[in-house]
């Protein structure tokens, strides 16, 4: 089943076309990559895809609806969530906080529920942090969780954006160059922190440079290039695509 | 002894305003400079249910408390684009709009004449007359303010408005909706600015414009400045140093045009002093601005 699906997504800055005419499907359940070199236009992608950017023609299906030009809270609702490449943790909160922010539908949250705390606001309060203690054990954060997110290394920032990512309890995760900045061993924790995922059940849909671990985890691979696909299918296909290879050493003279 | 009532009522005030400010411009980081035009739309909303409409003062406390909250929201969403220092000058030009509309809206707020004979507060069969009745009074919704906003900054709600301080793009993208989060947080922060209006008003039984100048809201702002973005403890203690401090300087035997003229000074250079080496506050610990 077709999980996410775009059809002629196309955005333009003034006179530039940044994303033309991309059309791209992601499978439900499997680990797909979104490939290019830099400046092709994969964050701009994703940025259509979640909602922070409006397309200037084409459509976005997720699940079967369109949520073309829907905000990114609503985007995140139907469950498509999403890290940034820069990674943004809430700094003066702690791992903990960062983490229970992301479950959705929390009574709590309402100034009513806030201000009466009835008990069955405590409940889901006492279920939360019962559920984000299992997200930060997931991600090996345990000794972090009272911390400042701030304080926290890259690496580890990188990780508390995916807990916080799946406490939102995605059917879809977007993850916007994962392994940038990461040591080897956080690296190794990345990668299996991504099958493990797909393990649970969920699609993973990732922007890379690592080329080694595009083409080791993923099933499916979009090559761009300024803004256009020029490639899409199995890893194994994609390092033979001559179109592929030049993008990214240049044509043999 | 009634100059000590006089200044606890006017700290009681100050703190319910700087308090509820905080959740606003300390919890939710938005930048909000017309704390004093909410305030000044309680004392106006309350004196005028209980002269024109004869509301009992417990209905007319809601009522103003409630005019102030849609106040809040009609400011929220106009300036849902514009964010920092953008916002600031929002908010101040909508403060300065209520102020010109108080003095020239004569036939419903009489203008510069101001509106007189507001009627002591009745509640329970009581009539609060007295300083230290009336300093009780305030203790009351004092004490329920902060309870209230307490509770607030404690919840799952209060834990979102201080994410989208952090991070709104970050907020988003967890799936907060974060429009009706800042909108409500203003609309709150009014809410307790309405009260604190409908006091001042019941206290000196006399208001006009000029009580509500927009400088007001700087006051109030410098107070959660001072006090610590984030910290309803440092508005309540900022409140209190704000209101005494001038008093005290009465009672080093200075006379009151000097003290006036030293207090805006006193004001300006704790502010600085504050920005420079404690930019937290006293009781923040948030650094930045």
């Amino acid at each position: 089943m077709i999980l996410l699906e775009t059809k002629n997504l196309t955005k333009d800055f003034g006179g530039l076309r940044a994303v033309n005419k991309v059309s791209l499907q992601v499978e439900q359940g499997t680990i797909t990559s979104l490939i290019g070199p830099n400046g092709a236009g994969k964050t701009t992608i994703f940025n259509l895809l979640t909602g922070f950017l409006k397309p200037s023609m084409g459509e976005v299906r997720f699940k079967g609806h369109p949520v073309t030009g829907s905000p990114p809270n609503r985007i995140c609702q139907l469950g498509m969530a999403r890290t940034f490449q820069l990674v943004r943790v809430f700094p003066m909160l702690t791992v903990l906080d960062n983490l229970m922010l992301g479950f959705r539908k929390v009574k709590g949250e309402s100034v009513l529920g806030g201000l009466l705390q009835t008990r069955g606001v405590k409940a889901e309060e006492e279920r939360s942090l019962h559920r984000a203690l299992e997200l930060i054990e997931l991600v090996g954060l345990k000794q972090y969780k009272d911390q400042y997110a701030v304080n926290l290394g890259f690496g580890q920032q990188k990780l508390v954006e995916i807990a916080r990512a799946l406490a939102t309890n995605p059917d879809l995760v977007l993850l916007d160059e994962p392994m940038a900045g990461l040591s080897g061993e956080m690296k190794a924790n990345m990668i299996s922190l991504i099958s493990h995922l797909k393990s649970q059940g969920k699609t993973v849909f990732f922007i890379e440079h690592n080329m080694p671990v595009v083409m080791g985890v993923s099933e499916q691979v979009f090559v761009i290039t300024h803004g256009e696909q020029i490639a899409s299918g199995p890893p194994s296909e994609i390092v033979n695509n001559e179109q592929v290879i030049e993008a990214y050493l240049g044509r043999e003279q | 002894m009634a100059v000590f009532y006089h200044t606890l009522i006017m700290a009681g005030i100050y703190i319910i305003l700087a308090t509820s400010l905080n959740l606003v411009a300390g919890y939710t980081g938005l930048f909000s400079f017309c704390q004093g035009a909410f305030y000044a739309i309680g004392a106006y909303a309350g004196a005028l249910l209980a002269l024109k409409l004869g509301f009992p003062f417990w209905a007319e406390v809601l009522g103003a408390a409630l005019i102030a909250g849609i106040g809040g929201v009609l400011i929220g969403f106009p300036t849902l684009r514009v964010r920092g220092g953008y916002l600031a000058l929002a908010t101040y030009g909508f403060a300065v709009i209520i102020f010109t509309i108080l003095n020239n809206w004569e036939s419903l707020t009489r203008g510069p004449l101001g509106i007189r004979g507001i009627p002591h507060v009745k509640l329970f069969g009581l009539i609060f007359n007295s300083l230290w009745s009336f300093t009780l009074l305030v203790a009351f919704f004092v004490l329920m303010t902060i309870l209230c906003l307490r509770r607030l900054t404690q919840s799952p709600f209060g834990k979102v408005l201080l994410a989208i301080r952090e991070d709104e793009t970050a907020a988003l993208a967890i799936g907060k909706n974060i429009a009706r989060f800042k909108v409500v947080s203003f609309s709150i922060g009014a809410f307790f600015a309405g009260i604190a209006g409908t006091l001042y008003a019941h206290y000196v039984r006399f208001i006009d414009p000029t009580a509500f100048v927009a400088q007001e809201s700087f006051l109030i702002y410098s107070m959660v400045i001072l006090g610590g973005r984030g910290s309803m403890l440092g508005s309540v203690l900022a409140a209190l140093i704000l209101v005494f401090l001038p008093e005290a300087l009465r009672f080093v035997g200075l006379p009151s045009f000097y003290s006036t003229q030293l207090k805006q000074m006193i004001y300006g250079a704790l502010i600085v002093l504050i920005v420079i080496y404690r930019p937290q506050g006293i009781m923040g610990k948030v650094q930045r601005f």
